[in-house]
């Protein structure tokens, strides 16, 4: 990196600098892409372009519009409940405590195998990434066979309130999972030179684990709040 | 890493299509959000029209929109069904499609990677699918009102269970509202995206020398409204997932037990129609600010340069700016005093709606400050921006009254009302549009509007709309209840007949005038002067480059900033005002 922190020009410039000065301009630390310029400063020129210090920013963005998103719907969840007459809710199907397991696994497994891309074991990464796409895909089925289940047994949308937000949250939820089977999709295939450079593929692996991860602790959230939470 | 990247985003375009309809480019996406807000802002426009007549003449016929829409005059005169339609959509396609539109999408597009110095946005792919599904989103709302029973009639709130149940609701309650929902979850979506690229644009691609406190305080407010988008667009999302699950899932979120429409029971049960205005209120508070704050950067950035001096107390108006922002999300319940909301709540809703009065005051303050002693220079851009000061004084003083419980019981619900939000978020964020159109118009398209006709636009325009939002104001003191689509049969409403006259006649005179701005847009497009670089002799980095800017903003170039963004008429410096890109002193 060829750029050097511009002097403070003014007593404005002197207090903004201050701290963010250390912070930003650790070479080895890529946590916000290794760049050039700082966070919150201003010091080196601007990149253009899709960094991926941006990507990341807009992932953890994104991932803050979904939590409002079941944010708004769980509070809905709480208030509907709270006014029920209709007190029936769904007995916690025992395949979602598994099920649950299976998609902490997958999590793991992504861990294993990213953690096998840093250290370059080209066969251990995809193996490890398979693994997590069948986990993933075993999740996916699993939720779609407890709804068949529930509606075998006459449990539908319409059913009570908790049968409604059951169906409304597994689904909503399943919707975005699938939107992380696409993007594990994506970095299952690319080619491993790409995962060889930093900042390229690393950078498509590193959002899908971000993106993974949230989706993982999204569910246990839901399934807490479906089964365990009560007035 | 600076050495690695590409000169520019993407190459600039050759075919017209890549130029001009899917662009990537910041500039043009920026200017397809004007003009999708300029065509809507004329369809609000003609339907307000349409409405009033209805309120000023109950009984009129009118043979030509007959001809137009026979369902909704059946039988002679407009139904109230078609009134209330009319009104339904003339408020979602102004909230939606206008405001939150052409100053955010619009202007913000255009400017904000200029103002930081970028060479575009940072995602130009979701940049140009923010565009298109709010143009998706658009076509879907205006097919409402051609479906089989017309547009909804449940207003722009939606209030369930009216919006929940269906055709047995009335007309433009089947398929029509499935389409107002449906329309407005692909607006959530690309608003979410336009939110994204915003900030990460804005945190991640100033040049260098753009501190934070450096940004222009436009910069600052489309900041603000971007992250005031991401945290309650999702949420509006939510509650339309519920809605369209209980009109067309059979779910009860939102419709009572028990409930009769049409002499038949509603085979839902147990929903709270409170639930619906929580969730849309939560999302509807800030979608307020998500309309005025931009304008208020506007204002701000034009106060300055038209004073000839810096703004008064930047580093306040920034925390302000953002004190507003946060405190919008704390105050939904004061749109919901009279709903049987627990005292309590509404005491603490009604105290947080009040300290917005804080911040609100702080910025009126030093806009005014910012004036004081100026050397004004009076053009259509800055009258404008004196416009805004005034709608948002008059409209955030009427705040005030409604923000109090007690005060609220009186006046919810009537035109005292309408009178207030048409103020404050209605023509004071138009104000801005118009401010923002006559001064970057040079920058936009490299030719200068008439400034003459500008002026006598905004005089008539501004008498235009004190004229029509004042008396709403006393009508709804007098007690007149809004969305009657007539109240000539109310015995203690017979004096606020003639108020109605009185408004239909400025609004047709008001929108006439309109003409004058159209034809001058048009006129100035294709013949106006060729614009200078640097016409108002703004100190933004906007103004460092050609009118209208090349391709990648900065010719290839990396702006670096050395100066604050209004440094005008400082003691001691060669020149009347400092460009922010000027070397140091």
């Amino acid at each position: 990196m060829s750029t050097s922190i511009a002097p403070p020009e003014n007593e404005t410039d002197l207090k903004l600098h201050d701290g963010s000065v250390g912070r930003g301009h650790n070479q080895g630390d890529d946590r916000w892409g290794g760049g050039d310029s700082d966070r919150w400063g201003h010091v080196g020129p601007s990149r253009y372009g899709s960094s991926s210090q941006s990507n990341r920013l807009a992932m953890w963005l994104c991932m803050a519009s979904i939590t409002m998103l079941f944010a708004g719907l769980s509070s809905a969840y709480v208030f509907r409940l709270g006014i029920s007459q209709n007190v029936f809710s769904i007995p916690m199907p025992r395949a979602l405590i598994w099920n649950t397991l299976i998609l902490l696994g997958s999590s793991f497994s992504l861990e294993i195998s990213r953690k096998h891309q840093r250290e370059s074991h080209q066969a251990a990464f995809r193996g490890w990434l398979m693994v997590t796409t069948l986990l993933g895909l075993t999740f996916l089925f699993v939720q779609l066979s407890i709804w068949r289940q529930l509606a075998s047994q006459g449990i539908y949308l319409t059913t009570s309130p908790h049968s409604s937000f059951f169906f409304l949250l597994t689904g909503v939820h399943g919707m975005h999972f699938l939107g992380g089977m696409l993007a594990l999709g994506y970095v299952l295939v690319r080619p491993w030179h790409h995962y060889t450079t930093k900042n390229s593929g690393g950078t498509a692996l590193d959002l899908t684990a971000m993106y993974w991860h949230f989706m993982a602790a999204l569910w246990v959230y839901l399934f807490l709040l479906l089964f365990f939470w009560r007035y | 890493m600076a050495e690695m990247a590409p000169a520019v985003a993407h190459k600039a375009p050759t075919g017209f299509i890549r130029k001009w309809i899917f662009s990537l480019d910041h500039k043009v996406i920026g200017m397809q959000y004007y003009f999708l807000a300029l065509f809507s802002v004329l369809l609000g426009m003609a339907l307000s029209i349409i409405f009033r007549l209805r309120l000023a003449w109950p009984t009129e016929v009118w043979p030509l929109l007959g001809k137009i829409f026979p369902v909704g005059f059946e039988g002679g005169p407009m139904t109230p069904e078609f009134y209330l339609s009319m009104v339904t959509m003339h408020g979602t396609i102004m909230v939606f499609f206008v405001l939150t539109t052409a100053p955010q999408g619009g202007f913000g597009n255009y400017f904000l990677p200029i103002q930081i110095g970028a060479h575009d946005m940072a995602f130009p792919v979701l940049n140009m699918l923010s565009f298109w599904l709010t143009f998706v989103s658009l076509i879907v709302m205006v097919a409402a009102l051609f479906v089989q029973g017309g547009a909804p009639i449940s207003g722009w709130t939606a209030y369930a269970p009216l919006s929940a149940l269906g055709e047995i609701a009335g007309p433009g309650e089947g398929l029509g509202q499935t389409l107002w929902i449906v329309s407005l979850a692909i607006f959530c979506i690309a608003s979410l995206l336009g939110a994204l690229n915003f900030i990460t644009t804005t945190i991640n691609l100033r040049a260098k020398g753009m501190s934070l406190m450096r940004m222009p305080l436009t910069v600052w407010t489309w900041f603000t409204t971007a992250i005031l988008a991401l945290l309650s667009f999702p949420v509006l999302l939510a509650g339309g997932i519920l809605l369209l699950l209980d009109r067309l899932g059979g779910t009860s979120f939102f419709v009572p037990a028990g409930l009769v429409v049409s002499d038949k029971i509603i085979s839902h049960s147990g929903g709270s129609p409170l639930l619906w205005q929580h969730l849309f209120w939560f999302f509807g508070h800030p979608e307020v600010y998500i309309a005025i704050l931009p304008g208020m950067g506007v204002a701000s950035q034009l106060l300055s340069t038209f004073a000839r001096k810096p703004i008064f107390g930047y580093r306040a108006m920034v925390y302000a700016i953002f004190a507003i922002g946060m405190l919008g999300f704390f105050v939904w319940g004061h749109h919901m005093f009279v709903s049987g909301l627990s005292p309590y709540s509404a005491i603490a809703f009604s105290l947080l709606t009040l300290t917005i009065g804080v911040p609100s005051a702080i910025k009126t303050f030093n806009w005014l400050g910012t004036l004081w002693g100026g050397k004004i220079r009076f053009t259509a851009a800055s009258l404008y921006a004196l416009g805004f000061v005034s709608l948002f004084v008059s409209g955030g003083l009427t705040g005030l009254f409604l923000g109090q419980t007690s005060l609220d019981l009186m006046l919810h619900d009537t035109w005292f009302v309408v009178g207030h939000f048409h103020m404050i978020m209605g023509v004071a964020a138009i104000f801005g549009i118009f401010a923002g159109t006559y001064y970057w118009f040079p920058k936009m398209f490299g030719r200068m509007m008439n400034d003459f006709w500008g002026k006598v636009h905004f005089f008539l325009t501004f008498l235009g709309v004190y004229a029509i939002f004042l008396p709403m104001h006393i009508m709804g003191i007098m007690g007149h209840p809004r969305r009657y689509a007539q109240a000539t049969e109310f015995q203690y409403l017979a004096a606020t007949q003639p108020f109605h006259k009185f408004i239909t006649i400025a609004t047709i005179v008001t929108a006439a005038a309109q003409l004058i701005f159209l034809v001058n847009l048009f006129w100035s497009l294709f013949k106006g002067r060729k614009a200078p670089e640097n016409p108002w002799e703004s100190t933004t980095l906007e103004w460092s480059i050609p009118s209208p800017p090349p391709h990648d903003n900065f010719g290839g170039k990396h702006p670096v900033v050395h100066h604050g963004p209004y440094e005008y008429g400082v003691p001691g410096a060669s020149r009347e005002f400092i460009m922010q890109t000027d070397p140091p002193n």
